[in-house]
């Protein structure tokens, strides 16, 4: 792959296995809950409208971080629950998996969070979301003419995610 | 998956691509004197740099964690390190050393031996209030602003201005925690 | 993970939540909100096992056992409803920084939870085990007055071996 002057992307890409169709859909909000990019690969069911379904997800995501800083079994001291918290304060979760998807998460200490939605047998994908990370510093944030929290309209950016969430395994 | 711990600063810098240190130079000093031409008063310069610094800043932290694998910035402390030592050098190619602490912990230095902003550059007797590497304070603000710290960035020592190095005081005002961020009717 | 001289955190808590017929299924657009309405539904039904045996620390009180499982209600409505494909029955396993959370939820919908060490395995088992024992020593139990909190003598004792004849099973492989 080629990148403007062959900047190194870290980490380099992982390794996948076989390749198929696992990814259902990709959002990426910011920490304000705008959601920046929303990229929708295979999704047969729709149950809400776009702009709920963003603030839903974002919401699971919120609620369930307070959940897990608060059941936290190797911490003693914890605040009460729902306390709003400093970023990266408090035990966070990297994902879950129900019978018909698996949805990994990761959050960057500048409020960027990145939630792919897989087939429910994909492996751990924390790598990839560190790649895809790595993709949308290259594509967006070093993108001159993007203005920092709106929603990402970058082409460059939008094919060569669909390419590399095609090779996950 | 073992945590991976961040990368040096030399690492990242041996890694990156770079531009001939002296265009860059140039480049800045080229936009410092058209500030000065455009906007007159020294102190709007020094205003304009530090917001253009804020606004490269702001972009520039993604990039600074992507590569760096830092994954929390909690402490005030340890992000004023990991600033000084990964981030200058990654970005700078120089090292800045933090020192200055104040007795609780939200205020510090952090101390420039070398710059390559000013390699070449006088101060003429006109712009004795020009903040000539504002830009800088303005980088430092806007990055730590996007992990939720809030602060206030002045120079204590400037080297155009005589003095033996580069410091610049960074004071912690807030830590902004993160709230849930819609109204609850809508 | 560490073999042989493994600790094994095994935290166990059956929550039973009545079905309730209003709006508590149709979450609004905001997450936050409906976590707290359905909170305010819920009472009492919680049962906790055993936690501070199991070397969790900070155990929860009431309180906070109630305001997690009502939240935990919630995400589990809220994630059935973000599926991308139809059929989904809610979250089965979370994976968080310090533990893994194991959900069984049983057709009438009391659901069962194991927080245990990232990447135990074989806690589906232990769960459905522990169902069996439910439906053994509470529900069979004349005594036991549905959707109130379990305390029987008799599911206590066989939940502390379930779990230790796991933890048994474990450190042997």
């Amino acid at each position: 792959m080629q990148f403007f002057g062959g900047t190194e992307i870290s980490p380099s890409l992982p390794a996948s296995t076989a390749s198929g169709n696992n990814g259902h859909m990709m959002y990426v909000f910011n920490r304000n809950g705008v959601c920046l990019l929303y990229r929708e690969w295979n999704r047969p069911l729709h149950t809400l409208n776009q702009q709920q379904d963003h603030k839903l997800m974002f919401g699971l995501l919120f609620s369930l971080k307070s959940l897990t800083a608060k059941m936290d079994p190797t911490t003693p001291d914890k605040a009460n629950l729902g306390v709003p918290q400093l970023p990266g304060q408090g035990c966070s979760f990297h994902s879950f998996r129900t019978n018909t998807y698996k949805l990994t998460f990761m959050e960057s200490p500048s409020g960027i969070k990145i939630i792919l939605v897989t087939h429910p047998r994909t492996g751990d994908l924390r790598e990839s979301l560190k790649y895809i990370y790595n993709l949308y510093v290259e594509y967006v944030v070093k993108n001159p003419l993007y203005t920092p929290g709106t929603p990402i309209r970058c082409e460059l950016f939008n094919t060569t995610l669909d390419q590399y969430v095609r090779s996950i395994s | 998956m073992p945590p991976v711990g961040p990368r040096s600063g030399d690492a990242i810098f041996a890694n990156v691509e770079r531009v001939n240190a002296e265009l860059f130079t140039l480049t800045y000093g080229a936009i410092v004197r058209q500030l000065l031409t455009d906007l007159e008063e020294v102190e709007e310069v020094n205003k304009q740099l530090d917001q253009m610094g804020y606004n490269i800043g702001i972009r520039l932290i993604d990039e600074f964690l992507a590569k760096s694998n830092v994954s929390r910035c909690v402490d005030f402390k340890e992000t004023a390190e990991v600033i000084a030592k990964i981030g200058f050098k990654m970005f700078l190619g120089v090292t800045a050393s933090v020192t200055n602490w104040d007795a609780d912990g939200t205020c510090c230095s952090i101390v420039l031996e070398d710059n390559p902003l000013v390699d070449f550059v006088e101060l003429p007797d006109t712009c004795q209030g020009l903040y000539y590497c504002n830009i800088l304070s303005g980088v430092v603000r806007g990055a730590l602003e996007m992990v939720s710290m809030k602060t206030e960035i002045s120079w204590i020592r400037d080297m155009l201005r005589g003095d033996d190095a580069f410091e610049l005081q960074v004071k912690l005002l807030k830590q902004v925690p993160e709230e849930y961020p819609y109204k609850d009717d809508e | 993970m560490r073999f042989g001289s493994r600790r094994i955190r095994t935290c166990v808590f059956a929550l039973n939540i009545r079905q309730v017929s209003n709006d508590s299924r149709k979450p609004t657009g905001s997450g936050f909100r409906t976590v707290f309405r359905v909170g305010l539904i819920y009472s009492g039904f919680i049962f906790e096992s055993g936690l501070k045996d199991y070397g969790s620390s900070g155990r929860m009180d009431t309180n906070d056992s109630l305001r997690v499982a009502s939240l935990w209600h919630s995400m589990h409505a809220i994630s059935q409803q973000l599926s991308p494909i139809s059929g989904c029955f809610g979250i089965e396993l979370l994976q968080a920084d310090t533990f893994d959370l194991h959900c069984f939820q049983s057709l009438t919908g009391t659901k069962f939870f194991v927080v245990c060490e990232p990447g135990t395995q074989h806690m589906e088992g232990l769960l459905k085990h522990i169902y069996e024992l439910y439906t053994d020593y509470v529900l069979k139990n004349p005594f036991y007055e549905m959707e109130m909190p379990i305390r029987c003598e008799l599911f206590d004792i066989n939940l502390t071996q379930a779990i230790q004849k796991d933890r048994v099973a474990l450190l042997a492989r």
